[in-house]
């Protein structure tokens, strides 16, 4: 289920008048787990076990693992829940990508390799509640936490709907603590939910989908030379398109748990604001920055055991971070430029004894606007179906495809232009501010005015709920 | 993590500000698309209406099937068609695409053994990608909530004209008169042609026949140079392509179904073009010939070369029951000439009165 999609708006109805209803707190809690499952099963039911597997497997090793204190057989128990998780997730988005690079290798050594046909359908958000149930036993492997007590609490934890098909990815210290206790969201609460599910649809349906979408698509899926100025037009088009997808989807999951009475991590920061790329990864998909801090980069040795291994450590972290968001090569090229520029980063700044940021305004923004670029070249191999488009793409950007007839006309081309210069003004604006402060320095009359406007947009511009990219992940 | 509060405001107030935007909003827009010509009539077609009417064919509903682009969707009325026949014909025409995907899905499907009436429009018949591709991936593999989002939005198209979709206000946007840099784009495309009933029933919009620029704008869309990119096929490809079609009719007609090709009127100088691109002996001859299927040309008949299109390529509302009538008839005609009938295949023949054509209605003006 989507939540730019009218069955949603019904789902949603239902929940909250179950949640807000006289029955028992565990009886809610059944209801937000069966609701969760109804959630998931809204895409392909089948799938749905995949889930109750990682639920009941993770459940059990970590409470065995809690109980076990020899570290061979714990590390054992651990081993029951990476091959589980990690076997289905590779089995599902790596299967297909690990045949073919197979029978490519094959036929570099002389060998004719026919691998069989693979037809298999990607669980949507695999991605994403692995790693949600993988914190979980990663947390008592390490004895960061104990296992819950509720198995009801965990299973509701790993499938609440608001954050199961892509994110934040949350940890067990986010929200297991929130079911122990009855909860339901004051009016205010509520309606700042329903606000923020509002900003969130907007982002998504009118920025992503209505402005930004047809331009970058129309430019990524030509497939003849283009002037520079639709090259760049079309990459900025989808650097904007992919936060706005993101961070709307992540405002509206915020917005939803908050109306049911849940606090779910901010996963967005105001990333194109960022002054160099350890401030973007602090400030891009949070949660999956962190998630991979904790669980990869800091066990890898982190920082800990000199520079050349903290290079090694941050190439590994965001090479297999870009392999996270699919089975591509070019994720992987586009995790690596990440690694690359966070490396160079961390030399200049240990080499020239940079901390902090630059003091002056021109000089922010000017390293705002070098890091911004740099991350749109990222995004060419990103979003390119594979290096040949990715190179002719650059070539184009390169300004090398003189007499290219243009593809963009003038409208959507202002449109780009006007939405990313907003949104990039509104990105350095809150670089520092906290949105819930500014909203509470407006009048309500601006604040609904402007929500009431986002809302009409929203309904306008409807679209036929289109799935949010990062599902596909 | 902290735990998340609201902002200190009067949410009450700001929330009953924000309710009289969206009405206001929503009220506005919606006289101003009903100004525009839209109606409640029109119940959309998009994806799902057509994963919807697939899924009839997979369900084993698919006595009768029509394929093709805009011409048999704009220009057959299945009701009309299922009121002569007694059975009303599943319409999975969409506008700007190729059917062959969709013959060789069918082709594929063991179950199938209806009549399927292929809509003929040279130029979309022969592309490999339209304007709506992978759609029979995309109905079998269409999640749940989108069927069942279907049915609320069939409820609120009943009541709202607007949720029609091909206006919206960035589409709106789009087509301000300002100097263009490209050849092609939204600004020189009319945003509507066809209104939409149950079943997926076309009709031309209403607007396109009584509104002289609007059909002007409508006119000149099929002339506009081609995509870039996009190069007519040589005659060996056309063959190629035409041979695979020939595999897969063979295959539904050797189950017991059978395949009629229709193809309608179009006019100079998009009629012209088409003939440029794909002059008819290379092209619909070489099909016929080559599948054995039987093959409706308006050329050759002396009731549908009367019609005249709106637009250079679709029939008027006021002669789609000429079409449909006539098409019927010929359907059963050339099915007799084969020792076929259309009971045969669970279809009832026309009867005289129904099946008469009347005399062509309009045109352009």
């Amino acid at each position: 289920l989507v939540f730019n999609s009218l069955t949603f708006i019904v789902f949603f109805v239902i929940v909250v008048a179950f949640h807000y209803a006289p029955f028992s707190w565990r009886a809610k809690k059944f209801n937000l787990l069966i609701f969760s499952y109804i959630f998931y099963a809204a895409w392909n039911p089948p799938f749905i076990l995949l889930l109750w597997a990682s639920t009941v497997v993770d459940w059990w090793m970590a409470k065995l693992m809690y109980r076990e204190e020899r570290p061979r057989q714990r590390k054992h128990l651990l081993w029951v829940s990476l091959a589980l998780n990690l076997g289905m997730l590779s089995y599902f988005k790596y299967g297909e990508f690990a045949l073919e690079n197979f029978q490519a290798l094959m036929s570099a050594i002389g060998v004719a390799y026919a691998p069989p046909e693979w037809n298999i359908v990607l669980p949507i958000g695999i991605s994403f509640y692995t790693f949600v149930t993988l914190s979980y036993t990663l947390d008592v492997y390490l004895k960061r936490a104990k296992p819950g007590d509720s198995f009801l609490d965990f299973a509701l934890f790993v499938t609440y709907f608001p954050h199961l098909v892509a994110g934040p990815i949350v940890r067990p210290i986010d929200l297991l603590p929130q079911f122990a206790t009855p909860r339901v969201a004051s009016r205010p609460l509520f309606l700042w939910g329903l606000a923020l599910i509002v900003l969130g649809l907007f982002n998504k349906v009118v920025v992503a989908d209505a402005i930004l979408a047809p331009v970058s698509e129309d430019v990524f899926g030509a497939a003849m030379p283009l002037p520079l100025i639709d090259a760049w037009a079309g990459v900025i088009a989808f650097s904007g398109q992919i936060f706005a997808d993101f961070a709307g989807y992540s405002t509206c999951a915020i917005g939803v748990s908050l109306c049911l009475g849940f606090s779910l991590p901010v996963n967005f920061r105001y990333p194109y604001a960022a002054i160099g790329f350890s401030d973007f990864w602090r400030r891009w998909h949070i949660s999956l920055s962190t998630w991979l801090r904790d669980y990869l980069y800091i066990p890898l040795g982190g920082n800990r055991d000199g520079r050349w291994r903290t290079y090694r450590n941050l190439m590994l972290t965001m090479l297999l971070g870009g392999l996270w968001h699919g089975a591509n090569w070019t994720f992987v090229v586009w995790g690596g430029l990440h690694g690359l520029y966070l490396s160079v980063e961390r030399f200049l700044r240990e080499r020239y004894g940079l901390k902090g940021e630059p003091r002056g305004l021109a000089a922010k923004l000017l390293l705002a606007l070098v890091t911004y670029l740099l991350v749109c070249l990222t995004w060419v191999f990103f979003r390119a179906q594979d290096f040949g488009s990715a190179g002719k793409l650059l070539r184009d950007m390169a300004g090398l495809s003189a007499g290219a007839a243009p593809i963009i006309a003038t409208v959507p081309l202002a449109l780009t232009l006007v939405t990313m210069t907003a949104m990039l003004a509104v990105h350095w604006y809150m670089r520092n501010r906290e949105l819930e402060d500014e909203v509470a320095r407006r009048p309500a009359w601006l604040v609904g005015g402007v929500l009431g406007l986002m809302a009409t947009a929203v309904i306008l511009v409807q679209g036929e709920g289109s799935a949010f990219i990062y599902f596909q992940f | 993590m902290a735990e998340r509060v609201a902002p200190a405001i009067d949410w009450v107030r700001a929330t009953v500000v924000a309710l009289l935007i969206i009405v206001a909003g929503v009220t506005a827009w919606e006289l101003k698309m009903r100004a525009e010509g839209l109606s409640t009539r029109d119940l959309g077609d998009g994806d799902s209406h057509w994963a919807r009417e697939w899924r009839r064919v997979e369900n084993g509903e698919g006595q009768a099937v029509i394929v093709g682009s805009s011409r048999l969707l704009f220009n057959l009325d299945p009701q009309l068609w299922g009121r002569i026949t007694g059975v009303t014909p599943i319409q999975l025409s969409r506008e700007g695409t190729s059917p062959r995907a969709v013959i060789a899905a069918l082709a594929a499907d063991p179950e199938f053994k209806g009549l399927l009436i292929v809509g003929y429009d040279p130029i979309p018949f022969h592309r490999d990608r339209g304007l709506f591709n992978n759609m029979v991936e995309t109905a079998r593999e269409e999640p749940l909530f989108k069927r069942s989002g279907l049915l609320v939005y069939d409820q609120l198209a009943r009541w709202f004209a607007f949720l029609d979709g091909r206006m919206t206000p960035m589409s709106w946007i789009e087509r301000i008169d300002v100097p263009q840099r490209t050849a092609r784009g939204a600004f020189n495309q009319p945003w509507k042609l066809v209104e939409t009933g149950e079943g997926r029933a076309g009709a031309i919009w209403p607007r396109v026949e009584t509104d002289a620029r609007y059909q002007a704008k409508a006119e000149a869309i099929w002339m506009l140079p081609p995509p870039p990119g996009v190069k007519p096929l040589t005659p060996a490809q056309i063959r190629k392509l035409l041979d695979k079609l020939a595999q897969d009719v063979a295959r539904i007609r050797a189950r017991g179904g059978e395949v009629v090709f229709v193809s309608s009127p179009s006019e100079p100088p998009l009629l012209d073009r088409e003939k440029r691109l794909y002059p008819r002996a290379v092209s619909w001859d070489y099909m016929i010939r080559r599948t054995g299927a039987a093959g409706i040309h308006w050329t050759d008949d002396p009731v549908l070369s009367r019609l005249r299109t709106v637009e250079l390529s679709h029939l008027s509302r006021a002669d789609r029951p000429v079409f449909t009538r006539r098409v019927v008839q010929l359907i059963d005609a050339e099915l007799a000439k084969r020792g076929q009938a259309l009971a045969g295949l669970g279809v009832r023949p026309p009867s005289s009165g129904d099946g008469a054509p009347a005399a062509p209605q309009s045109g352009r003006r």
